[in-house]
């Protein structure tokens, strides 16, 4: 099935100062249609920016390289118009906090309308039938009454819920969902990922989740991207993944996540170091440096990634054994 | 679909405030008394009453606040001079207002060179002595009462530019702006439904007190003998025989000097409590 969004060799770079800041390096990833695709990493990897760029939301002094094809066309060099018809009909984005991403002076029903209005030209009076009859989909309890409410009278849960349901209104191929549960508490975070679990299997989208909680990825994806300091490191299936990470940081990020099961450790297993400056110019493996397996040969020479067994795709001179 | 406008509790706020209601009695009070008051007197503003030339006030006869050196009834024409002088304010606030906001909106949300080229003109604009400007658009154009509105709205537009883009490069990098950029609205439409009504609670605020302001500044353009012209009077003007008079008859000068510092100082108050009834913050 050829892929309905093929991002290919982005690069997304800053300037800031007299340094330019690489803050995305030659990634490539694909998403089939129907497919729930997953970007893990830790914070400053250059996820968020991946969803920036494919938006079209990058500020002004970011650099970006490489093409973005959504629908047959590249979006990185497409005008605006073209974007503006794209974006929120057929490409949509839910953000990671629904506090700050509904604009406050406006009704729910009213700003969920306005996307109708915008794209389908629908009238408003059908235009808040259908954004009424989505909240209740979306399960936001006493629709009727929400859609009459401002943003500020909505719990957290609840406010992504109706960004969940503006987000699929026009029924987009794809939904970029940007850390949509960080922002959330823990039991809010299971409705809201039990909601994008049921919107993906009704309204067949697929889904690209930013994430850097591996549960919520394990319990929606179908294959994840990992990423460290702008680059791909691992990508293979949800399942492959999950039971044999190949590249060391894969696994050493499973490490970090408590267990319910199992023997009780010392200590949670925490990943020394830190991230490299993204301003500096990286020549071997940019983990190699945190790297328990780390070589001479990984410092001095950058690993591509390159097929291993199974779905798995790896960028690491010696990935862990099966 | 109109849902911006001042949410109910800040109108709770206004209203719980003393001050401002007085204030906003006041200049309500001023406005109608300005529209009604002439004709409920029998005497008009450019008649002249050759026997009761610089007659003190008195509510027992014809004249309650007396009349001027030419025998002209000081009542009628202090309001119809407060008439000219709201008028003028309101109208170039709203000139202010609506150029103002436009500018300063596309100016912060579009940015970049853009902005920077809007940003010169204010300041080029803001640079010019005014009263120079207005002296030599007189001087050209000759008296009109409707160059002292152009001349006024030209320059009380650039402060309110000057919030409003300040305010929309706030309100450029929130989430929510962002998230209708992403939902596919287009820079019209983000400017003028989701960032103007955003800014709409500091351009009340400040055009409240734009209106004293052009008020002060026509009676002060008035004053030098630059504004309205007779047998018409604005506050300025008034003020500005009364002061001739000052010894003699100080009527001439309290009166409209009063009614000025009662609008001004009213308007002021209301500016001053819708700012804090519009301050979420402070509660």
């Amino acid at each position: 099935m050829s892929p309905i969004l093929n991002v290919e060799n982005l690069s997304v770079a800053f300037r800031g100062g007299d340094a330019e800041i690489a803050a995305v390096r030659q990634v490539s990833l694909e998403v089939a249609a129907g497919e729930c695709v997953a970007v893990v990493g830790e914070s400053g990897c250059g996820k968020t920016q991946i969803c920036l760029a494919i938006m079209g939301l990058l500020p002004a002094n970011a650099r970006v390289g490489g093409s973005v094809r959504f629908d047959g066309r590249d979006l990185l060099a497409a005008p605006r118009a073209h974007l503006n018809a794209v974006r929120g009909a057929k490409l949509a984005m839910i953000f990671q906090d629904p506090q700050s991403s509904l604009t406050p002076h406006l009704r729910i029903g009213t700003q969920m309308a306005e996307v109708l209005v915008e794209h389908r030209r629908s009238g408003w009076r059908d235009a808040e039938a259908a954004a009424l009859a989505m909240l209740r989909r979306v399960r936001v309890p006493d629709a009727a009454r929400r859609m009459r409410q401002y943003p500020h009278e909505l719990s957290g849960g609840m406010r992504q819920r109706v960004m969940i349901g503006m987000s699929l209104l026009c029924e987009p191929d794809v939904v970029l969902a940007d850390e949509p549960t960080t922002a959330l508490d823990a039991t809010i975070q299971a409705q809201v990922i039990e909601t994008l679990r049921e919107m993906r299997r009704e309204f067949r989208t697929s889904i690209v989740l930013v994430s850097h909680d591996l549960s919520v990825v394990a319990g929606l994806a179908d294959r994840v991207y990992v990423m460290y300091a702008g680059r791909v490191v691992e990508c293979a299936s949800a399942a492959d993944l999950f039971a044999h990470p190949r590249h060391p940081y894969t696994a050493a990020l499973m490490n970090c996540v408590p267990r319910i099961s199992g023997p009780v450790p010392a200590r949670l297993e925490t990943l020394p170091g830190q991230p490299p400056n993204p301003a500096e110019r990286i020549d071997g493996c940019a983990f190699a440096p945190r790297c328990a397996f780390a070589t001479e040969r990984c410092a001095r020479e950058a690993p591509p990634l390159r097929p291993l067994e199974g779905s798995t795709v790896a960028a690491c001179h010696q990935p862990l054994p099966r | 679909m109109n849902d911006h406008g001042l949410q109910p509790s800040a109108c709770r706020r206004l209203l719980a405030n003393r001050a401002a209601l007085i204030a906003l009695a006041t200049i309500l009070a001023l406005i109608a008394l300005a529209i009604v008051g002439p004709y409920v007197n029998p005497n008009r503003y450019d008649t002249l009453d050759w026997a009761n030339i610089a007659m003190p006030p008195g509510l027992r006869h014809a004249h309650w606040f007396g009349t001027d050196r030419l025998g002209r009834d000081l009542f009628v024409r202090t309001l119809q001079g407060t008439r000219l002088s709201l008028a003028i304010g309101s109208i170039a606030t709203a000139v202010s207002l609506a150029v103002g906001i436009v500018y300063g909106a596309v100016a912060g949300f579009v940015g970049g060179r853009i902005d920077h080229l809007m940003v010169r003109v204010i300041e080029i604009l803001s640079g010019l002595p005014l009263i120079f400007f207005v002296i030599f658009l007189t001087v050209v154009f000759g008296r009109n009462i409707f160059l002292l509105f152009f001349a006024i709205g030209a320059v009380s537009w650039l402060n309110m530019a000057r919030i409003v883009r300040g305010q929309a490069m706030v309100l450029r990098g929130r989430e929510f702006i962002e998230a209708a950029i992403a939902a596919g609205a287009g820079p019209a439409r983000i400017i003028f439904r989701h960032i103007v009504p955003n800014v709409i609670g500091p351009v009340i605020v400040y055009a409240t007190l734009t209106v004293p302001q052009i008020i002060l500044f026509e009676s002060f353009l008035s004053f030098l003998g630059l504004g309205v012209q007779e047998p018409r009077a604005s506050l300025g003007t008034l003020i500005a025989q009364g002061a001739a008079e000052m010894e003699s008859a100080p009527w001439m000068l309290l009166v409209p000097g009063a009614v000025l510092a009662v609008l001004l100082i009213s308007f002021n108050v209301l500016g001053d409590a819708l700012r804090d009834a519009l301050d979420v913050k402070r509660n």
